[in-house]
């Protein structure tokens, strides 16, 4: 009983521990963002410019990553890429977040054909593996970044979308909501103005854990070929183009994967710590 | 059609998707008057209430019958319509036990809302003066504070009030003061005698405590296991009942003479509505002694006197 005891202590969550979590890994999360953004301005050489003087050159005073076998600057090209691989994840959970949304809402409030119609697709989508789904949609309309996003937004937004009408559902059948038909409010004002703020939280926790794995998606595209196009520097596609040389020139390979994981590892515990806190609150 | 006839209600049956929950309801309420409907719970006098506005959400569906308002079938309105009518022309106030109000939003941005789907202009000393008879100070702050920061009963009372700032003909109220306390309560029942005298509102009111009707109602309807059994003036209900259940219900009423009150033996029957025969039976008195005059019609009212009408007496 005494070891229960305690287990359950240690797992319940405490409003200032996760608010503190939240301000590190949102302060982190910023930090990265403004880091792609200024990512020009910070950038000791151009990404782009190849050199054949200075080829597959190790880390050193110049070249603070080494180089790649073209003679390119990795940690500029690092830099270069952050803007990518955040900006298109971001971009994407954020549209597939309001699109999701807004289709979750629509079919939790009315129900009827539309919603089942629309939950069938969704059943559809996920029952492929999203990133062979991808894959498939990618090699169809050829590697791109636009492509490349659509590919993964095509199974995303199911996952907002099952959310948002499961708490619509619930939700439709608060107090207020008949209040609200009974005193004549239009259907679209109480789906916008007032489902939508109250099922925001538990979307944006969700959202928030996406932004990680939407990166290890867009980067595996890219990796296969089927992302973003060379010479546009992303870590994906990076680590692909070093791969050929991995013996000769490992930092080419490891700088971007390092700058990966560190990305993905502050946007998820950053997620965590917004799914965290919608818990707490909930809980207070 | 009488002129100052607002709503008529023929022939009516409502269930919850399956059984019956009334049926056989017939009664019209004139322009300006406060009809009071009585009953203990599960006889189906909320669903007689939510089956006047019947939008989707309150789940009732009418099997049979007609609802005329304001001489205009019901019935045969769309979603559409009911929804522009819900508010302006019939009024609901629900027992919302705190639940009333987004919590997200500040009341004055939820009254705002809903007096602009009706076209109506958000005017302050208006919400002023009714939130005071309300006996709700400081208008000001409540506006600008969120549902979580007030009590049950002030946001039933700032319910009941968004309700009567909107003005319907018809307002349905479906235990509006269970959730008050007996003074606010008071405070409530006077502030809705007030708006039938000032703006000759009609109202229906579901209740369970006899007193209510007492104060304010020109009409009583009392119903049992879904028929409405007796309806009439009100002191001639109250005073003289003639339905065996009326009277029943009245000697339960408990009072200041320190006796246990008279409760009635048994339970209502759980498909009353569906059932042919005389719902009452097994509790009736009547029965008992071998007096029942009614068992082929037991459902008809019949006229006991003036404006007071009964299935049995």
């Amino acid at each position: 009983m005494k070891g229960f005891k305690r287990r359950t202590k240690a797992k319940k969550l405490s409003y200032k521990s996760v608010k503190i979590r939240l301000i590190i890994f949102s302060a982190l999360a910023a930090a990265l963002l403004v880091i792609s953004i200024i990512a020009p301005l910070i950038e000791p050489n151009d990404p782009y410019a190849t050199n054949a003087a200075h080829m597959r050159q190790g880390p050193g005073p110049e070249f603070i990553f080494g180089t790649d076998s073209l003679g390119r600057c990795v940690y500029s090209r690092v830099l270069a890429g952050a803007f990518t691989s955040i900006f298109s994840s971001l971009f994407l959970v954020a549209v597939s977040f309001f699109g999701g949304s807004i289709i979750g809402l629509i079919c939790g409030f009315y129900g009827g054909i539309v919603d089942a119609i629309l939950m069938r697709i969704t059943d559809a989508l996920l029952a492929f593996p999203q990133m062979v789904l991808a894959i498939a949609v990618a090699g169809v309309l050829g590697g791109n970044l636009t492509n490349a996003l659509i590919a993964i937004g095509i199974t995303s937004w199911t996952l907002y979308a099952r959310l948002a009408r499961g708490q619509t559902y619930s939700m439709k059948n608060e107090t207020f909501i008949q209040a609200l038909k009974l005193n004549g409010v239009s259907n679209g004002r109480i789906m916008f103005g007032h489902i939508f703020p109250n099922i925001f939280r538990p979307l944006l926790a969700t959202a928030c854990t996406q932004i990680g794995t939407t990166m290890i998606y867009i980067s595996g595209l890219s990796f296969l070929g089927l992302g973003v196009t060379p010479p546009m520097a992303e870590w994906g596609s990076m680590i692909n183009e070093a791969r050929g040389y991995i013996q000769l020139t490992p930092w080419a390979v490891i700088a971007p994967s390092i700058a990966m994981l560190i990305t993905i590892l502050i946007f998820n515990f950053f997620g965590d710590a917004v799914r965290d806190m919608t818990e707490v609150r909930n809980e207070r | 059609m009488k002129d100052d006839e607002i709503l008529r209600i023929e022939n009516l049956s409502v269930s919850y998707g399956k059984n019956n929950m009334i049926s056989g309801v017939n009664f019209s309420v004139k322009r300006g008057e406060i009809l009071c409907f009585l009953g203990e719970s599960g006889c189906g006098k909320s669903t007689l209430l939510k089956s006047i506005i019947n939008i989707p959400e309150l789940a009732t569906v009418i099997t049979e019958g007609n609802i005329y308002f304001q001489g205009k079938d019901i019935m045969s309105f769309s979603d559409r319509e009911i929804r522009k009518m819900a508010g302006k022309d019939i009024g609901m106030v629900l027992q919302y036990l705190g639940g009333a109000f987004n919590p997200l939003r500040t009341f004055k941005a939820q009254f705002k809302e809903a007096l602009e789907s009706h076209g109506m202009e958000y005017d302050f000393e208006q919400v002023r003066v009714i939130f005071e008879k309300m006996n709700l100070p400081d208008a000001e702050r409540i506006m600008n504070s969120r549902p979580y920061e007030m009590s049950g009963g002030m946001i039933q009372r700032i319910a009941i009030s968004l309700t009567m700032i909107l003005n319907p003909a018809l307002l349905l109220c479906d235990e509006p003061t269970s959730a008050l306390d007996v003074t606010t309560q008071k405070m409530a029942i006077e502030e809705l005698m007030k708006v039938r005298e000032e703006l000759n509102t009609t109202i229906l009111l579901v209740t369970h405590n006899p007193g209510i009707p007492a104060m304010m109602a020109d009409r009583v309807g009392v119903m049992y296991a879904g028929h409405l059994v007796e309806i009439g003036a009100t002191d001639k209900v109250l005073y003289t009942p003639a339905h065996p259940y009326t009277k029943a219900l009245i000697k339960a009423i408990p009072d200041f003479s320190f006796e246990l009150p008279k409760g009635l033996e048994g339970q209502p029957p759980i498909n009353g509505a569906e059932m042919v025969e005389c719902a009452f039976k097994e509790r009736c008195a009547v029965e008992k002694d071998g007096g029942c005059k009614y068992s082929n019609n037991p459902y008809e009212l019949k006229q006991v006197s003036e404006n007071h009408f009964a299935t049995c007496f």
